[in-house]
């Protein structure tokens, strides 16, 4: 096994993923060889270092500014759905009073414009009345 | 979080329930902001960031169809916000690849010794900060689809199947990246492990 091949395997190894003859065939080169047994310490360590890092907190207020800025961005709708069952009535009800209005006064206005349709057709039926001869 | 408590904290993230919120920043907080802190290596932007995870996510949770588990979405949506934040950073030029300064490191240290059970000695402690800093500067140096795929496998603990999942790379990808990596950090590590 060449150096190079060696260590290509060296994560492979360290993930516990290379088949059996590969293993052997690794830790048999690393037995015989100083440069890779040394690489594969130092490529260990390395890992070992890393992953030992320590976790860092979060700044500890993380919620509250989480909260914050959604409320703000949301101008405070975010988290209002309980909350705006009372709004969301009151919207209802305001929708529906004005929808009951509206309806009102288009029927209001639909009569009176039937009435001016009405009353000029018999104004018309009238002249042709006159029109007729008299006998 | 396994996958049944996940699919019901969705549900209640869903329905715009602030205790599911705080729920779900209380549980993702730590790793979030250590995958953030370690990919931007500046405990500020790395704060600011966290939030705007924690916006995106609730922003987004309607859009969550659930093809991956919500802990891969939320690491997903955190390693985007890195991407953007570097590149936007580089452009203003306000980023410096040695912002790990020593307030951080003495920060970093102050926050370490919380999470030891034992109280380390000075010169132990004077190591620890010097193996950290340069742990942080060589991670920094990597480029960054290598540095990630090294902190979720190697500093997050995650497994190829969900790194593969929040980077949407194969898995052949994952590894080369990472074997890249970790021999990049060995060559740059390897005069203060000798």
């Amino acid at each position: 096994m060449e150096h190079q091949e060696a260590c290509e395997l060296f994560t492979a190894y360290a993930d516990g993923e290379l088949t059996d003859v590969d293993q052997a065939g690794l830790e048999a080169h690393l037995r015989s060889c100083d440069a890779c047994r040394e690489e594969w310490e130092a490529y260990r360590r390395t890992m070992e270092e890393v992953s030992g890092l320590l976790a860092v907190p979060p700044p500890p207020d993380t919620v509250r500014l989480v909260e914050k800025k959604i409320a703000r961005r949301s101008r405070g709708r975010f988290f209002a759905e309980t909350r705006s069952t009372g709004m969301s009535f009151a919207m209802v009800s305001f929708i529906l009073v004005l929808f009951f209005i509206l309806a009102y006064l288009l029927l209001t206005a639909v009569n009176e414009i039937q009435v001016m349709e009405v009353e000029p057709s018999d104004e018309q039926a009238g002249t042709r009345d006159e029109n007729v001869p008299s006998r | 979080m396994n996958d049944a408590r996940q699919e019901k904290l969705t549900s209640r993230l869903r329905l715009r329930d602030p205790g599911a919120f705080e729920q779900l920043i209380e549980e993702f907080q730590t790793p979030i902001f250590n995958l953030l802190y370690r990919m931007i290596g500046n405990r500020e932007e790395a704060q600011d960031l966290l939030q705007e995870v924690f916006i995106t996510v609730f922003k987004k949770v309607d859009d969550f169809r659930g093809e991956s588990s919500l802990s891969t979405w939320i690491y997903r949506i955190a390693t985007n916000h890195c991407i953007n934040r570097k590149k936007y950073l580089t452009r203003r030029c306000h980023y410096a690849r040695d912002a790990y300064d020593d307030s951080e490191s003495a920060a970093m240290g102050s926050a370490a010794d919380r999470f030891h059970d034992r109280i380390p000695g000075p010169d132990e402690l004077a190591e620890g900060h010097q193996m950290e800093r340069l742990i942080q500067e060589a991670m920094a140096a990597l480029d960054e689809e290598h540095r990630v795929v090294v902190i979720l496998r190697d500093v997050q603990n995650l497994s190829y199947e969900e790194i593969e999942e929040i980077l949407q790379v194969a898995a052949g990808t994952v590894k080369s990246r990472l074997h890249r990596a970790r021999m990049a950090l060995k060559e740059k590590l390897a005069p203060a492990l000798r």
